[in-house]
């Protein structure tokens, strides 16, 4: 990770909030663990600090802090119009965290909420229970890692394993279940401490090493993303690979016919479960306040058409973007196995 | 701008003979003490939540107070020792920690029960403590209701002062949490009576070498603030925008987009000046009516995406 922090930013999470109510809980003890010297400071409800008035999203992403708590009411959501079902009609997601350690400006998370911090949810168990009281009426297609970077944060809070283990103790529904992981995330060790589980899909997200560099902050580059594809691959796990969302910069062609080059180099590509291929669309409430946030990312500033509270690129340089890499990807790999999200 | 609040002239004294404040007697409701060149201003807001609020909001407004400005509260608190549950007599177990500097991660306000949570974003080297603010000065006879939860590392005190959550919420019209702090210095357990004006000075002058480092961060923070700040967002758009809307005849929605374009243009690093050089040269601009105005600007767009 680079550090972007001038010195006199208190290290990452050098303050936990944590409600009361969860302050015994055996996954906020194991999370406070990793942080022996952070201030712990009890709260009613994760909404009081991570709803407060006038915060600065960009600030208190140079010095994130979590919040710990317990999710109520709602705890799975249809997915939403933007993203990619891969086919899947019972499509939902859940969060069990929200917020990211990667500071990706053109990301959606930006938009949405009030706070750079990251809530923790500890109450597992609950999401788990309503995700098994679906799969008893429907199969269920269920990403977890919508809302933040699961695998970024599994030193932290070993989410990622404990829904392996979900998925796997779901033996009297076989096949009912898949589980989608999506992530930037280039830990090579979480490959060799996990097996392989049926139904669940490493989505990991590819950007041209020129994109990573401008907008895709703290996140590892694209050679280590590839190498850990690679170490996943060999071990048998399933992986997608995610053009999504492609980003318009002056020379996108040649920055993308690269990274294909550079994946094609690295990757196995008879082994990728599939790929998903998408240029960059946002809802216009988010983007508004992505507009407001970062008045200095050209990403974020970006000209772009808004159709029925979508903002997306002209359909002329959208249709022009997806082309370019379906052409290129179709030479590589079985096109039944090349998903592009349209609107 | 950093402003400091405090509550007494005893609180303010040490900061005025430190930084050089000079009285700014165009005030009349409250004394302001000002540093123009060190960025400083303090009010003495008087005693009490509505004198510290209706300071605040005063002096904020006054100088139009906002992104990159600082608000720092700094005062005496009374140190309320307990281990016990609240309602019960306190416990005199814990030592006073007279002259202890303490910068307030949560404030919780007495009457109405409300807690704040002001960001802790920036490096000191302060002991951190949860205070609560009360109506009246704290009596050491009996706990007062609604004390902050104390099962925390920290336990077993907390903090009681008469202003800190107002000004939280008058400072929250102008500031974010992550712009303002609460520097608090324990004078006393509820013997309101043995603190004199001498002592108040003395507790403030002897933490003010780490109060005055904390406010150096924050001048730091401040001017960062304000080289952070893109020279889009601060001037808005360069003024060859306003031309070519007016030589496009654009409507308010066309000029909007025409704005977004150069903003991403410029973010880009797009030469589209030489790109507009050109078509003024070629006497494709300006346009003489809305129709090809709009073909122009589908043009220039073309030519530089």
């Amino acid at each position: 990770m680079k550090n972007l922090r001038p010195d006199y930013y208190n290290p990452f999470f050098s303050h936990i909030y944590v409600e009361k109510a969860v302050r015994t809980h055996p996954r906020t003890k194991r999370i406070l663990q990793c942080f022996p010297t952070a201030k712990i400071i009890l709260i009613d409800h994760y909404k009081d600090v991570f709803c407060r008035k006038g915060q600065n999203y960009i600030q208190q992403q140079r010095s994130q802090n979590l919040i710990l708590g317990a999710k109520q009411g709602q705890l799975l959501y249809r997915g939403a119009p933007v993203c990619q079902d891969f086919g899947n009609h019972n499509f939902y997601y859940t969060s069990c965290v929200m917020n990211c350690v990667y500071d990706c400006e053109y990301c959606y998370l930006k938009g949405m909420y009030p706070s750079g911090n990251i809530v923790v949810f500890v109450n597992l168990e609950d999401i788990f229970d309503a995700v098994r009281a679906r799969l008893e009426e429907q199969s269920l297609y269920l990403c977890v890692s919508y809302d933040t970077d699961l695998m970024a944060m599994e030193q932290i809070t070993g989410y990622t394993g404990e829904w392996i283990s979900f998925a796997q103790a779901q033996t009297d529904m076989p096949n009912r279940l898949t589980i989608e992981i999506r992530t930037k995330s280039a830990d090579r060790r979480f490959w060799q401490t996990h097996v392989p589980v049926p139904g669940i899909i490493y989505a990991v997200t590819l950007s041209p090493q020129a994109v990573i560099d401008a907008c895709e902050h703290r996140t590892p580059s694209l050679r280590q993303r590839l190498a850990s594809v690679r170490d996943a691959i060999a071990r048998g796990f399933t992986v997608r690979l995610c053009f999504d969302p492609m980003l318009y910069c002056k020379d996108w062609e040649l920055q993308y016919a690269d990274l294909l080059r550079q994946v094609s180099a690295e990757i196995d590509l008879n082994r990728i479960s599939d790929v998903s291929v998408g240029t960059f669309r946002v809802s216009q409430d988010h983007l508004k306040k992505m507009r407001k946030n970062r008045p200095d990312s050209a990403v974020v500033q970006f000209p772009y058409q808004n159709d029925n509270g979508i903002y997306h690129y002209t359909p002329a340089l959208t249709t022009q973007m997806e082309d370019f890499l379906l052409d290129a990807l179709k030479q590589k790999i079985p096109e039944e196995k090349i998903f592009l999200w349209k609107s | 701008m950093i402003y400091l609040i405090t509550a007494i002239y005893a609180e303010a004294h040490p900061f005025i003979t430190r930084f050089e404040l000079k009285k700014d007697s165009s005030h009349t409701r409250f004394q302001v003490f000002r540093n123009a060149e060190a960025d400083l201003c303090l009010v003495i807001s008087g005693t009490g939540a509505v004198p510290a609020a209706t300071a605040v909001s005063s002096i904020c407004t006054e100088y139009n107070a906002g992104p990159g400005d600082f608000l720092l509260n700094v005062g005496i608190c009374a140190q309320i020792s307990t281990n016990s549950t609240p309602g019960h007599e306190a416990k005199s177990t814990n030592a006073c920690r007279t002259g202890a500097l303490f910068l307030c991660n949560k404030i919780k306000e007495q009457v109405t029960g409300r807690t704040f949570y002001p960001d802790i974003l920036y490096r000191h080297t302060f002991a951190e403590a949860q205070i609560l603010t009360g109506a009246r000065p704290y009596q050491a006879a009996s706990l007062p209701p609604g004390l902050p939860d104390n099962r925390t590392k920290d336990a077993g005190f907390f903090l009681y002062d008469m202003e800190a959550a107002a000004v939280y919420q008058a400072g929250a019209y102008y500031f974010g949490p992550h712009q303002m702090s609460f520097l608090k210095v324990i004078s006393d357990t509820g013997n309101t009576g043995q603190v004199t004006s001498e002592l108040v000075e003395q507790l403030l002058c002897q933490n003010m070498d780490a109060i005055a480092d904390y406010i150096a961060t924050l001048q730091t923070a401040s001017q960062e603030s304000g080289k952070d700040e893109h020279p889009i967002h601060k001037s808005a758009l360069p003024r060859e925008a306003d031309q070519l809307c007016l030589d496009l005849h654009c409507s308010r929605t066309m000029a909007e987009s025409v704005r977004q374009h150069i903003r991403y243009w410029t973010l880009a690093g797009m030469d589209y000046l030489t790109v507009l050089e050109e078509m003024y040269l070629e006497g494709r601009l300006p346009c003489k009516d809305k129709r090809e105005g709009k073909q122009r600007f589908e043009e220039l767009k073309a030519r530089l995406l």
